[in-house]
């Protein structure tokens, strides 16, 4: 098991590789309950500035409970969350946004019949006095920043978002997070509704974020995909978190044997 | 440029364009753009059918007044549908602003009307707003209960009365005129910039934008930062500040508010808005195609209307033709702007109506009078006649000429009406205007019109409810109205409403039967209690298989049959008692009482019958009956057990008075005869004995006189007998004696005693005398318990004992030794043989009686009974 970083507040620095990196989201022992079942008994784990952490687990271990409480859908009931050094203490989507933390959901989550200028700017539009929404400058906006993501393919910005593909609707989700999101993005199996094209145009949309600075939480089932693209491992089996590791440190085959097992 | 309108949708997944349509896509482009083709085609269809008539100014000026409500409407409910909500509270909610507007512009004048209005619409939606979005139930459920409540509301605020607004005290009324404004309605000119304000709302503003969402994915919008409850609020609100707005339309419309205003126009905002394109999923919709279906079912009404559709049809080619349009099926309440009224179908309608088209239109189909002259001319007669109310009229509205009797009915002079003075619109109390303007419509396309109800005012301001028949002279713009007075004939229904109410709750109450017949006897509807009486079930009466005199028993008939005829006359029949096989063919006794249901007003007149089911009362009766002649047979056994006893207990008695006189007599006679054989005869000595021998003569003649009446009967029977169950009979004949005497009287019978052998009614004879010898001795005492202990056991030689004790004054031990001989008596009244009987019917069974004190206080009489031998 790997030792934690010390869990003062001050402690946000994490020393690995010799570099200095600065840790944006920690989580000690957190805990949740439904009733009687016990969807999350002790997660922990550091996120680090750039960097991209999986979460892996079989189903049922605990990874979207884990990433809901991180989005603020809702709050934990034990343990500890740090957001930039800073403890939390209040859950709610619209406070977790608030922090910078942007989530995009596994199963599509936009406004089908919407536009991709409403689902790039959906509550937070640009506003013309007051009440009326700025179409133009809001579809300029859309189409730089999906050009700068290297989305370039939705051609018309303009129609709903349902007619078109899934990649092209992930990739708008996507960028909405890095849009708004001030530091963390949460990626709740993105790829899972993807064709083969379509999800390596997403991996290589989420190598390209790194390098923009943005830590990025994933969650997936497909440990290839883990390993091209993460830079930390985070281990969940039954409701624990049993190891966070480096890439580097570990293998498909020990992986794959710490998710089914629980062990390493 | 406004994003999202955009629905044509020739795209592929891949994002690329396809240059061509699809079925698909056609059939989209049909469904998108269905309000405005259904429109286009409907103005085709009724300028082919109809003509001038509907091209003509007059109709488009009809079209553009009746519109602006449902434009309204049907843009509120848009902003719903668009953000995935519904409101079938809309209508009710119009209902309950205008009626409150109506009120407060009577009151407080037109600003705070107005205001009132708008802030109940407001208020109203914003409370539907609040349940759905806090205690999430679904809209359509929330605003369904909504919609009752509020239409509730309305009745308990107006308690069932119409307001009504003078166009001079509100100025608001004829803002609605067809030519307020150059030709068009001001009411109209009013609604086109709040359509342009709707269509800013959905299209070009962020509010806007987020309801399509929410209509599309209301969790997703929440979920990506959207306060949708806020958004839910806003969005009912201004649907509500949409119906408010509605509702002074309306007002300004109609010049009323009534308990009915907007009955019906959720659906038919709903239709408007669905014709328009928009799904009723939500996250989609179009105002100004929201505005072209409401505008199409308008003219969609007006046209049929105009090509001759009757008005029961109405509906029907709506529905179809909005099914047709818009390709989905929608679940389509009644829509009619026109209640039903007009109905024909009506039955107690039914036989005035084909009266007056008998008396009146029967004309057209004549050819006698295809002459316009001469058809005139009989009009003319039929004027001149003042039968009817008759008026001639334009198409102006104007009321050209009068006849007296319509003059009489209104209580106008002549005067009034000259030079068309006066218009039929003048005449007509507000909440008529709707179905007249409708009706004058109808007239034209045309030519008549069945027959309708509606109401006039009269002079003094009162209102006259009429049936009128319209026609328009051939050729002509102008017609003829003929006017029925229905004043009475409303009182009438009302008396006969108020009553059939009462007979109703009686018949609902099932306290007794009621069945209705129809005069010859066939059995038309009864109530559970009559089903029940006579043993049938409901389904023998819908079969129509129950018949009065079938029911009834032979002997029954004149009298049943007589009872119909007076039932035929009017009469109400006393009640009297009859029969009625039941279905079993049994018989049941029953009370009947029967009347008319209505003399006057129904098609068939109908008998109504009450029954009583009599069984438990002759069953109680006959039951008294038979334990009164019980009593009676119980009471002469005793009676000739009583003297049959007494005769063996007197014989002794007998022969001992009656020895006595006679050796008395013989020794007198002796006497008397030693006298006369005397040298010297002393005849006062013979006297004197001849005198005694009369005298014992006498006396055994009064002893003998005194068992005269007693009658012979065969000796005392010898059964075995059950002492406890013969004394159980005995106390129940006289437990009413002891009550009334107010002696407790109890009973400690042993279970178990032998059997004993005698005659079980000189035993009771027995009992019963002890006990009533008991209650007459505790009768005097007037002070403590008056008790009364009849117990029975067994005595260690095995006999049987019956005790009788009493709390009365007792006996002197004198008078116990006594107390048993033949008349020895007590009691002042008393005749001394009760006890001695007694004791000669228990010694005849072998047993003993004797007398004795009781402790504390009070006599005890016991006698003992040997047991039966057993074999």
């Amino acid at each position: 098991m790997k030792t934690f970083p010390s869990t003062k507040s001050d402690a946000t620095i994490n020393v690995r590789d010799g570099r200095r990196r600065k840790v944006v989201a920690e989580a000690i022992s957190l805990s949740k309950h439904f009733g009687q079942i016990r969807a999350l008994q002790s997660a922990s784990f550091t996120l680090s500035e750039g960097e991209v952490l999986a979460v892996v687990g079989a189903n049922g271990a605990g990874k979207s409970t884990l990433l809901k409480i991180l989005a603020g859908v809702y709050p934990p009931d034990g343990g500890t969350l740090r957001v930039n050094g800073e403890e939390v203490t209040s859950f709610s989507a619209p406070e977790s946004r608030g922090r910078g933390i942007e989530m995009v959901y596994q199963d599509l989550d936009d406004v089908p019949n919407m536009d991709a200028v409403y689902n790039l700017f959906v509550g937070r539009p640009i506003r013309k006095w007051g009440i009326f929404a700025d179409y133009k400058s809001m579809i300029a906006k859309t189409r730089e920043v999906l050009t700068g993501l290297g989305v370039a393919t939705v051609q018309d910005v303009t129609q709903p978002v349902e007619t078109m593909s899934g990649g092209q609707r992930q990739a708008l989700a996507i960028a909405r997070a890095v849009t708004w999101g001030s530091g963390i993005i949460i990626l709740d199996e993105p790829t899972a509704a993807l064709g083969i094209l379509e999800t390596e145009r997403v991996l290589r949309l989420i190598g390209d974020l790194k390098g923009k600075r943005a830590s990025i939480l994933l969650v997936t089932h497909n440990l290839e995909h883990v390993f091209r693209v993460a830079d930390q491992i985070l281990v969940m089996y039954q409701g624990r978190s049993i190891a966070q590791m480096q890439r580097q440190d570990t293998n498909l085959a020990k992986l794959a044997a710490a998710i089914v097992s629980g062990a390493h | 440029m406004p994003i999202g309108t955009n629905l044509s949708a020739g795209e592929t997944p891949e994002g690329k364009s396809d240059s061509h349509p699809t079925a698909i896509d056609w059939m989209r482009t049909l469904r998108d753009n269905a309000a405005l083709i259904a429109l286009l085609l409907l103005i085709l269809v009724f300028w082919i059918a109809a003509g001038d008539r509907f091209m003509s100014v007059r109709n488009w000026a009809y079209i553009a007044q009746q519109a602006p409500v449902l434009i309204i409407v049907a843009m509120a409910q848009s902003f719903l549908i668009r953000a995935g909500y519904v409101d079938l509270s809309v209508g009710s909610l119009l209902g309950l602003a205008a009626y409150l507007a109506a009120w407060g512009t009577q009151t407080r004048g037109l600003m705070v009307g107005l205001s009132l209005g708008l802030v109940i619409g407001v208020l109203g939606g914003l409370i539907n707003g609040a349940i759905i979005a806090f205690a999430r139930i679904p809209s359509f459920m929330v605003t369904l209960g909504m919609m009752v409540i509020l239409r509730g509301a309305v009745q308990i605020i107006s308690g069932g009365e119409a307001i009504y607004l003078s166009d001079e005290s509100s100025g608001i009324a004829g803002y609605a005129r067809f030519d307020a404004i150059g030709r068009f309605p001001g009411i109209l000119i009013a609604t086109i910039p709040l359509c342009a304000i709707a269509w800013v709302i959905c299209n070009q503003t962020v509010f806007g934008d987020d309801l399509k969402a929410m209509g599309g994915s209301e969790r997703v919008v929440g979920l990506l930062g959207v306060h949708v409850n806020s958004r839910r609020l806003s969005v009912f609100a201004l649907s509500g500040f949409f119906v408010g707005l509605a509702s002074m339309i309306n007002l300004a419309r109609i010049g009323a508010a009534t308990t009915m205003t907007g009955t019906g126009l959720e659906l038919e905002a709903i239709s408007a808005v669905v014709i328009g394109g928009t799904p009723l999923t939500g996250g989609y919709g179009s105002i100004s195609k929201t505005v072209m279906g409401a505008v199409a079912l308008v003219t969609l009404s007006s046209g049929l209307t105009i090509v001759g559709i009757p008005p029961s049809w109405d509906d029907v080619v709506r529905g179809v033709l909005i099914i047709a349009a818009i390709g989905i099926a929608l679940d389509r309440r009644k829509i009619s702007l026109v209640q039903g009224d007009l109905d024909e179908s009506r039955p107690e309608y039914r036989h005035l109506h084909q009266e007056i088209r008998a008396r009146f239109f029967g004309i057209e189909n004549t050819r006698l009078y295809r002459d316009l002259e001469r058809r005139e001319a009989k009009i003319r007669r039929l004027i001149d006649a003042n039968i009817i109310g008759i008026f001639i009229w334009d198409f102006e509205g104007r009321i050209i000429e009068v006849n007296n009797a319509f003059l009489h009915m209104l209580g106008y002079d002549r005067d009034d009406f000259a030079a068309g003075r006066m218009s039929w619109m003048d005449l007509t109390p507000p909440e008529w205007r709707d179905q007249d303007a409708r009706l004058a419509q109808e007239i034209e396309g045309m030519g008549h019109l069945p027959p309708f109800e509606k109401e006039f005012f009269r002079r003094d301001g009162s209102r006259l409810p009429v049936l009128m028949g319209v026609e328009t002279f051939e050729g002509g713009d102008d017609g003829v109205a003929f006017v029925l007075d229905l004043t009475e004939r409303k009182r009438a229904e009302q008396a006969v409403r108020e009553r059939e109410a009462k007979i109703r709750r009686l018949v609902d109450a099932n306290i007794i039967g009621v069945f209705v017949a129809d005069l010859d006897g066939h059995i038309t509807d009864a109530n559970d209690e009559f089903l029940r009486i006579v043993g049938y079930e409901r389904e023998n009466l819908s079969s129509g298989r129950m018949h009065v005199l079938d029911m009834t028993p032979p002997e029954w008939l004149d009298r049943t049959m007589q009872t119909q005829e007076e039932v035929k006359l009017g009469k109400t029949v006393q009640p009297y008692e009859k029969e009625y096989f039941r279905k079993d063919g049994s018989r049941v006794p029953v009370l009947v009482g029967s009347t008319i249901f209505d003399e006057s007003n129904l098609a068939v007149p109908l008998g109504v019958v009450f029954v009583v089911d009599m069984t438990e009362l002759k069953r109680a009766e006959a039951g008294a009956r038979d334990i009164e002649r019980r009593h009676r047979e119980i009471q002469m056994e005793l009676a000739h057990a009583n003297r049959v006893a007494t005769m063996g207990r007197l014989t002794a008695s007998i022969a001992h008075e009656v020895n006595q006189p006679i050796a008395a007599t013989i020794t007198n006679a002796q006497a008397a005869l030693r006298f006369l054989e005397a040298q010297t005869v002393h005849l006062d000595e013979v006297r004197q004995s001849l005198n005694d021998i009369v005298k014992d003569g006498k006396r055994a003649g009064e002893v003998i006189s005194r068992v005269r009446d007693l009658i012979k009967k065969a000796p005392p029977q010898r059964d075995d007998l059950e002492i406890n169950g013969a004394i159980r009979e005995v106390i129940g004949l006289i437990h009413t004696e002891a009550a009334k005497n107010g002696v407790s009287m109890q009973a400690e019978l042993t279970d178990g005693l032998p059997i004993v052998q005698g005659d079980r009614v000189q035993l009771q004879q027995v009992v019963l005398n002890l006990i009533i010898n008991a209650i007459e001795a505790m009768s005097v005492v007037s002070e403590g318990p008056r008790d009364l202990l009849i117990s029975t056991g067994k005595i260690e030689s095995g006999d049987v004992f019956v005790r009788v004790r009493d709390s009365g004054p007792g006996l002197a031990p004198a008078t116990l030794e006594r107390i048993f001989e033949s008349f020895y008596t007590t009691k002042p009244s008393g005749l001394g043989l009760g006890l001695s009987i007694c004791r000669s019917i228990v010694e005849a069974h072998g047993g003993r009686v004797c007398a004795s004190a009781n402790v504390p206080r009070g006599a005890s009489f016991q006698f003992t009974l040997p047991a039966a031998k057993r074999i």
